[in-house]
């Protein structure tokens, strides 16, 4: 990557990041205010989304180069998207399956953070084996009609719109009978019920219940019926933030619990052990980034949701028993955060499945 | 220019290219067909080591990999491990992961390559402990600390018939000579021991990889095989999250074991760690991989793992010989924060 332009991104965080940002960032890293107003400049001045087009928030980057900006970004500690899902998910879902229209119509306001997005997937009967879920649309003239329930809508309050995932094929089998439906959260039908969380650190999150809520035809997201391959698809863009949030987030609980001269011997051979870890995790995303870019199959990258969410874990545990500020609330918040990581996006015990049956061949479950 | 350590294509070598993975592969095929575990099971006999097969290893030119090319060298240590790794996965009962490791040590010691190139070398920095893979070397490196920055490189030539202490994997002795030892070429150098010892524990972290991969490809054939309850082993949950475990555990440990070669060749991308951490956190890595998978690996099998027929016991004990060479795992990863704590 070229060093003037990592110096044009370095002049632009100082220009709109706060002066003493570095120093108390464990502060601002819970201030929405902040992450908002850094998402809107980040997408103005074209390092949102760095190997995209100019008026998408990008600075047309290669992939290569793009990544590099992005850890690059996060080893700052960049605020990061207030509605993860928006940019992170929904964007890069619309740009890979929208309609022109669609996409003209929602990726800016999206990518800026002007509207958010909630990710309309669980239901109280379909968590892991979310392909078994049961909100149905039936096609009523040019809209459909949508009954059915969401839960752990992520921020469906705070949103403008959701990808609802719905059954618009009852006699199909039941990964291909699913559509992804853009709902507007506003729409007659929508009742949204926040769900009380165990702490601050877990984003907030929401009953949906649909009841008779009508969905315009031409707001089916991707072809009729294909919704499965949209979620799929949409997750895995992902894939990149994910290990490198890991790997920096690893890094930045071990540091407390280095700098500390009187380590015991067992608690030094697990903060090692986690060092390695953070090593690993950046490592391994490296290997399968450019692995993939180089058009090679990279298995190993089934690995590092499981591997990064609980090693994040374990340093979280590590840094609230041995870091400086022992009772720390930062510490318990990103603990806690840590545990709903393992469950979110896939249980570390459906990626051990999967890792299992599509990496090491062994039989699927039942 | 200056290159950014995020760069990806600066650390491209993290994944072979055709070349890389041409010599791999072509190393696989050799140590499968000339080096099958028959030849590992027969260590246990009088004959022990097939030592007069060395000459195929180094016709081979696995030893001269990663060498400067003065020395008749070619590649870096990025290709030396991914051959390494492969003799790993064999099993060789041959003393290639110790030959390298006592040369690329000599290099950082500033002392050249041995002058008998056709012979195996070896590595210590205990010789009253002795020396792992030692018989056959013509002269053995030894490492000393002399202060917290200071290292001293030492060949030494031992005399006579060494001591063989088998009882763990006779594939892999530890050789120990009671009589005087000629120590030959010294130098200090201005390097913590650690440092010195990057190229030597990456190439060991490589050899654990291999074992560690090639315990796991059986378990997972196992696995796959037997039935019972009507459903091969490998559909039930305990057994399948284990080797996805396992799976993690080879990859962490690979990737490390890569990148701290990488840096061992291109020293100007080792920025964020002091030097020598990433060869402790690789050869940690790659030991507790192999350690804990071999175990598995028996545990698999059954009752059969536990016969002297099964291959399971010859895995278990190369990682359990090679596992604490240069240190430990916990020890390994101590020294890591040790040298990470006092950098700044
Ligand atoms: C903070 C947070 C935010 C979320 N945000 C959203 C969101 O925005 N949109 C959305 O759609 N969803 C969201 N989710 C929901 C999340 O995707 C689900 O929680 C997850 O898929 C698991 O489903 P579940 O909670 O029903 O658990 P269950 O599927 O009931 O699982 C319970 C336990 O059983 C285990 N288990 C289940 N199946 C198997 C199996 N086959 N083998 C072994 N073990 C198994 C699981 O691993 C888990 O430990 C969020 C969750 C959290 C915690």
């Amino acid at each position: 990557m070229n060093p003037e332009l990592l110096a044009e991104f370095d002049a632009f965080l100082a220009r709109v990041l706060p002066a003493d940002y570095h120093e108390r960032y464990a502060d601002y890293r819970r201030d929405e205010a902040l992450k908002i107003a850094y998402q809107a400049a980040a997408f103005d001045e074209g390092w949102l989304m760095p190997e995209w087009e100019g008026e998408l928030g990008g600075h047309n980057l290669t992939e290569a180069d793009g990544l590099a900006l992005r850890i690059e970004g996060a080893r700052r500690n960049v605020p990061r998207s207030p509605n993860v899902q928006g940019p992170g998910v929904v964007a890069p879902a619309l740009r890979a399956f929208g309609t022109r229209e669609q996409q003209q119509r929602y990726l800016r306001p999206v990518l800026r953070g002007d509207e958010w997005w909630a990710l309309g997937m669980s239901e109280p009967l379909a968590g892991s084996d979310l392909a078994s879920l049961r909100t149905r649309a039936r096609l009523d003239g040019d809209h459909f009609v949508v009954d059915g329930q969401k839960i752990w809508t992520t921020q469906a309050h705070k949103s403008r719109w959701c990808t609802l995932y719905v059954r618009t094929d009852p006699d199909a089998s039941k990964h291909a009978g699913i559509s992804c439906l853009i709902m507007d959260l506003r729409s007659p039908g929508v009742d949204i019920r926040p769900i009380a969380r165990a702490a601050e650190s877990i984003d907030e999150f929401c009953e949906v219940f649909l009841d008779g809520v009508r969905i315009p035809k031409g707001n089916l997201l991707g072809e009729l019926n294909d919704g499965w391959r949209v979620a799929g698809a949409s997750l895995e863009h992902e894939r990149d933030m994910v290990w490198v949030n890991n790997w920096v987030d690893v890094e930045h609980a071990l540091r407390p619990v280095l700098d500390r001269p009187d380590l015991p011997g067992h608690v030094a051979s697990e903060a090692g052990r986690l060092l390695a870890d953070a090593a690993a995790i950046r490592f391994t995303g490296m290997r399968t980034a450019i692995g993939r870019m180089a058009g090679r199959s990279t298995p190993e990258f089934l690995l590092l949701k499981l591997f990064g969410s609980e090693t994040a874990q374990r340093a979280g545990q590590l840094a609230l028993e041995h870091g400086d500020g022992r009772a720390d609330p930062h510490l318990f918040a990103d603990r806690m955060e840590s545990l709903a990581a393992t469950i979110y996006g896939g249980t570390s015990e459906i990626q051990r499945n999967i890792i299992a049956e599509k990496v090491l061949g062994l039989p699927r479950d039942r | 220019m200056t290159t950014s350590p995020s760069a990806l294509a600066a650390w491209d070598d993290l994944v072979p290219g055709a070349e890389r993975q041409e010599l791999a592969d072509t190393a696989r095929r050799h140590f499968a067909e000339q080096f099958p575990l028959t030849g590992v099971r027969e260590c246990f006999g009088a004959g022990g080591r097939p030592l007069d097969r060395w000459v195929e290893i180094v016709e081979a030119g696995y030893p001269v990999i990663g060498l400067p090319e003065s020395a008749g060298g070619i590649g870096g240590l990025t290709d030396l491990v991914a051959v390494v790794e492969e003799s790993g996965r064999a099993l060789l009962p041959l003393p290639l992961a110790a030959t390298a490791a006592g040369r690329h040590t000599l290099i950082r010691g500033g002392l050249g390559v041995p002058a008998e190139t056709d012979r195996s070398t070896a590595l210590t920095t205990d010789p009253a402990a002795g020396v792992l893979d030692g018989a056959g070397a013509a002269t053995v490196v030894t490492v000393a600390v002399v202060d917290d920055a200071t290292t001293r490189v030492a060949e030494v030539t031992p005399a006579g018939a060494p001591e063989l202490v088998t009882h763990v994997d006779p594939s892999r002795p530890v050789a120990r000579w009671s009589g005087s030892i000629a120590e030959g070429r010294a130098q200090t150098v201005d390097a913590t021991i650690d440092h010195v010892l990057a190229p030597a524990r990456t190439i060991f972290a490589a050899d654990l990889v291999g074992i560690a991969a090639g315990a796991l490809q059986r378990s997972v054939d196992h696995a796959l095989a037997r039935e019972q309850f009507g459903r091969p082993i490998g559909a039930f949950q305990a057994v399948k999250h284990r080797l996805a475990d396992h799976y993690v555990l080879v990859e962490r440990a690979r990737s490390l074991t890569r990148a701290a070669a990488v840096v061992v060749d291109h020293p100007e991308l080792d920025t964020d760690w002091a030097p020598g951490v990433l060869a402790l956190l690789a050869k940690a890595a790659a030991a507790e991989a192999a350690l804990r998978i071999t175990a598995t690996h028996v545990q698999l099998l059954g009752a059969m793992g536990v016969t002297f027929e099964a291959d399971a016991h010859l895995y278990f004990r190369r990682a359990e010989q090679t596992a604490s060479v240069l240190g430990s795992t916990a020890e390994c990863q101590i020294r890591a924060v040790r040298l990470m704590g006092t950098r700044r």
